[in-house]
């Protein structure tokens, strides 16, 4: 054990290996603070690169370059209410209304730690609890997984604070965007029009692109009296107050910690729904909902710490049972098979070394956040130095790319013009946009569980509730609905005694 | 737009998605379930439907924050962003034939000098900023961003 | 009439470059399509097979991906192309697409230069499953095809389970009531079996080899005339039921239709020069990949036999 860590941490230790990590680091971090590149993308343009690398090296490569690119994601939405990924999109408004406030370094503050604090938390489970945990993820199947989903659609309900019509049309027509293309379950194209553009659907990444990145392109074009440079000329003491903000905020980021490490270890949810359940969990239970949307740093600490998290734990599946716990860990798990290093339970017994040096890995990357973030953070400055009329198109050029890349396909290009237009036309027309992120990103999950779920029980609906697991999902999806209403029949009755 | 029109929008949307759900085949023989590729998306167009009149109905009152930007929408405000969704719609149509490195300074040059950046400043940002963006993604990171034009001379960029 | 300036400007490129194809090629970078995402089984083979196809034609040849609709749009890209060599692409199972309408490929529409790879299905159940051989496995889907949740182990009328369809037609089992579930991908599909929500998956071997290790999940049989070398301990099916069904997937290269038959050569004879390799043969063994050379012409005879069995498949399927 001993000299399985020592060996693992030489391994880690080695001037080429940390070498990596610092460049991986600041390709992550770039990745990351350029609206429509995202971390996922940053790590899947790894894999050439690691391609002839040692396992330790490529995967702490990979690691570095995703948590890093899950932090700097906050960056633009900070500054330019243009998430970089689409995990950071749950608290843009949040972190974006501080900086109109005047306190850009306080959310970028926030932002760094609870990342940092997340990944971290998330390293200690993976490093503490992989295989019991992972044992209880295999449990989950589809009943558990469409539940699971309903759950995260019921939050949702609680995070529409304007308007509750708008909200559900929005939502409706995110998880409408979601049906687009080939139905993997009936394999039957729908709403294609017989393209094959966009016969693959409508992918989570050009869309993002277009409903911030593009729209905030077109509102920066469509002031009268364009803004020269951005409203904050400063951004001094990223740490300054943070201590007594993060105490403050301890419960979220605890609650944060947990949700996005569970989130993660579940194979399939992954970083960006544990941002946006995470975040509408601490609404619907802060003292101060109405703040969510306005500038909360609760918010932003609980879905900051809960992405990051997410990355770690996204891990435990995949190194114990080679099933990966999202996009970013499926590409990792490829990359270790390359290199011969096989996840699964033997993993422990051939290769314990590179075990112990991998887990080393996502304590570094985070630690080394804080420094290097805070680099970043300074860095961004220049971005504040450019004039607003320098930047917006610049960045526009890297949406093209970003789109394009993801899939190597120009439809995407189109695919993150056209919802461009429409984030354009629903911002100025007052809808929010959260719900129709949610819906994309749940609808197919909610979707493919429900109808495998069917098809596996012969139409059986008791087949939901059969399990021990989907049974408590289900009741506590159930009582999220029924609650109001138990408490408007208590309020009925108890209000002729008073 | 006041939201009684936006409702009887969502109205027409959702009938459409409705009527196109509805189209979708039935379920295939080899699978014995009695939900299509059609269930999922006729529910979520008779939602948009319903919630669509409702707003036609109640016409709900938006709850205004102050925010400086959205006065007055006047017609002439849609020029510039028209003109940058033209530009990026160029760029889908003819960026294959054309090749990344020709068109995208052109675009990016244009952008500039609509932003009323300085002529000179906008060439040199206009024609470096895609040249380092395509080192950077295509040479390093292995990108295949389209040559175009400039194939034949593909094995030297 | 720009766009005619620009075709013009393609087609004279196009007219000349087919002139001087035959001895120059390939004279840039020569961009393979693979049908699937970074970090997976194709993208690994397709990276292993382009690093010795650069070495051989002397000229780069990226890998890009494009996995959209199960690997229908990276088809359409490197079909519609011009068939002048510079854009080959991964060559896999294909006719369910177009039989199940979702496109329209034809064997005619490809060029199949080589294969050189091959991979068996396999049978998996989980490791508490009342069905420890395969002889028992199918005895009891004769006797009630209906009561079997069988996944795919990705999308359904594909590479995993059209052998094992095609096998369970072959001893006399009432297909069209089969129970088949589509997975998004294998490793959802065995986390599915796992949890005790299907009784079989089917997949290839290396894939589980990480739950089987942890006592998971017990693989019958797999669809080779040989055992894999990977795991020698599965026995073939021909070994459990004395009647050989054989299947599964297969990658190789492809292009254009309609490619001149000098440039086809060039990539053929690096293919089989590749699968030669030592520095390949063992990156393909390592992750358990098999080896299964065929040249153009045998490449080109099986493509249509791949689409008359599928075809064969599935209509026993739906019943026709």
């Amino acid at each position: 054990m001993i000299e399985n860590i020592t060996a693992g941490l030489a391994l880690l230790f080695d001037p080429f290996v940390l070498l990596v990590m610092v460049a991986s680091a600041a390709f992550g971090l770039f990745m990351g603070a350029l609206p429509g590149l995202t971390a996922t993308m940053a790590v899947a343009l790894l894999v050439p690169v690691t391609f002839y690398m040692d396992p330790v090296p490529a995967v702490a490569a990979m690691v570095t370059a995703s948590a890093m690119a899950m932090f700097s994601g906050d960056i633009p939405s900070v500054l330019l209410r243009m998430p970089g990924t689409p995990a950071s999109a749950a608290y843009t408004n949040d972190a974006f209304s501080l900086t109109k406030k005047g306190q850009a370094h306080v959310a970028m503050g926030i932002c760094l730690l609870t990342s940092a604090i997340g990944g971290l938390f998330g390293a200690i489970v993976l490093a503490t609890l992989a295989p019991p945990l992972a044992s209880v993820a295999l449990r989950f199947s589809s009943y558990e997984y469409f539940w699971l989903c309903l759950l995260g659609l019921t939050t949702a309900a609680f995070m529409i604070s304007t308007s509750r019509l708008k909200g559900a049309i929005s939502l409706a027509l995110g998880l409408f965007t979601a049906t687009v293309g080939i139905d993997p379950v009936s394999g039957v194209p729908r709403f294609t029009f017989g393209s094959t553009a966009i016969i693959g659907g409508l992918s989570l990444v050009p869309v993002m692109i277009g409903l911030f990145a593009f729209a905030e392109i077109f509102r920066f074009y469509s002031r009268r009296n364009q803004p020269v440079k951005l409203e904050q000329n400063k951004i001094k003491g990223v740490f300054e107050g943070q201590a007594g903000i993060l105490w403050k905020e301890r419960r979220a980021i605890a609650q944060g910690n947990l949700l996005g490490t569970l989130l993660g270890i579940l194979p399939g949810a992954g970083a960006d729904i544990a941002a946006w359940i995470s975040y509408s969990v601490a609404k619907r239970f802060s003292r101060n909902p109405e703040e969510f949307g306005r500038g909360s740093k609760e918010g932003l600490a609980a879905a900051g710490a809960a992405n990051n998290a997410a990355v770690s734990g996204g891990f435990i599946p995949s190194l114990v049972f080679g099933i990966p716990g999202d996009a970013i860990a499926a590409i990792i798990i490829g990359v270790l098979f390359m290199k011969g290093v096989n996840p699964g339970p033997t993993i422990f017994l051939n290769n314990p070394s590179v075990v112990y040096a991998i887990v080393g890995t996502f304590f570094m990357a985070n630690i080394l956040m804080i420094p290097l973030g805070w680099v970043a953070i300074r860095l961004s400055r220049l971005m504040l130095s450019v004039r607003l009329n320098i930047l917006m198109p610049i960045i526009f050029i890297f949406c093209l790319i970003g789109a394009f890349a993801m899939e190597n396909s120009i439809a995407a290009v189109g695919v993150a013009l056209a919802f461009g237009v429409i984030g354009f036309a629903m911002e100025a027309n007052r809808f929010p946009l959260a719900p129709f992120v949610l819906g994309i990103v749940l609808g197919p999950l909610l979707e493919q569980n429900f109808l495998t779920s069917m098809m596996k029980s012969n139409g059986n609906l008791v087949a939901f509730f059969d399990r021990p697991i989907a049974a408590s999902l289900a009741a506590l999806t159930i009582l999220i609905w029924v609650w109001p209403l138990v408490n408007l029949f208590r309020a009925r009755r108890s209000a002729p005694q008073m | 737009m006041t939201n009684r029109f936006l409702g009887l929008g969502f109205v027409a949307v959702g009938a459409v998605i409705l009527f196109l759900s509805l189209q979708l085949p039935q379920p295939m023989a080899a699978t014995r379930i009695a939900y299509g590729p059609g269930f999922f998306p006729t529910i979520l167009g008779a939602v948009v439907t319903i919630a669509g009149l409702l707003m036609a109905i109640i016409n709900p009152a938006d709850a205004f924050e102050e925010d400086e930007e959205h006065d007055a929408f006047a017609w002439r405000q849609y020029i510039r962003p028209a003109i940058v969704a033209a530009a990026a719609l160029v760029y889908i149509l003819f960026s294959t034939q054309l090749g990344f490195l020709i068109l995208a300074p052109i675009i990016l040059t244009m952008l500039l000098v609509m932003g009323r950046v300085v002529l000179w400043q906008a060439f040199l940002i206009g024609i470096a900023g895609p040249v380092i963006i395509y080192i950077l993604f295509a040479k390093l990171l292995l990108v295949p961003l389209p040559l175009g034009l400039l194939a034949p001379i593909g094995a030297y960029l | 009439m720009n766009k005619l300036l620009i075709s013009t400007l393609v087609a004279t490129g196009l007219i000349s470059s087919t002139a001087t194809q035959a001895q120059d090629w390939p004279t840039r970078p020569v961009q393979m399509v693979v049908v699937a995402g970074a970090g997976g089984g194709s993208d690994y083979t397709f990276r292993l097979l382009a690093a010795e196809l650069e070495a051989a034609l002397g000229q780069p040849v990226p890998v890009i991906n494009q996995a959209q609709a199960s690997g229908i749009v990276g088809y359409t890209t490197y079909t519609s192309a011009a068939p002048d060599g510079y854009t080959l692409g991964q060559l896999s199972p294909i006719a369910q697409f177009t039989l199940l309408g979702q496109a329209n490929f034809r064997p005619e529409n490809f060029t199949a230069i080589a294969q050189f790879n091959a991979d068996p299905s396999a049978i998996h159940v989980s490791a508490d499953s009342e069905y420890q051989d395969l002889g028992a496995l199918i005895a009891g889907i004769k006797a009630d095809p209906g009561s079997f949740n069988i996944s795919c182990g990705g999308t359904c009328n594909a590479s995993w389970d059209i052998p094992f369809v095609s096998m369970l037609l072959g001893e006399g089992v009432d297909v069209t009531k089969l129970n088949l579930i589509p997975a998004q991908g294998s490793a959802a599909a065995l986390q599915e079996l796992a949890s005790g929500g299907l009784d079989i998956v089917l997949c290839s071997v290396p894939e589980t080899t990480a739950l089987a290790d942890a006592g998971v999940v017990k693989t019958l049989a797999v669809m080779s005339d040989e055992r894999v070398a990977i795991n020698d301990s599965i026995p073939t099916v021909k070994e459990s039921i004395g009647t050989s069904y054989v299947g599964g997937t297969w990658r190789g290269v492809g292009g254009p239709a309609g490619m001149d038959p000098a440039v086809v050569a060039r990539i053929e004879e690096a293919v089989a020069a590749a699968v030669k390799k030592e520095s390949f043969v063992k990156g393909m063994r390592d992750r358990g990949f098999g080896i299964a050379y065929r040249n153009h012409e045998d490449f080109t005879r099986f493509l249509t036999e791949h689409f008359t069995e599928t075809e064969r498949v599935l209509n026993a399927m739906s019943g026709k």
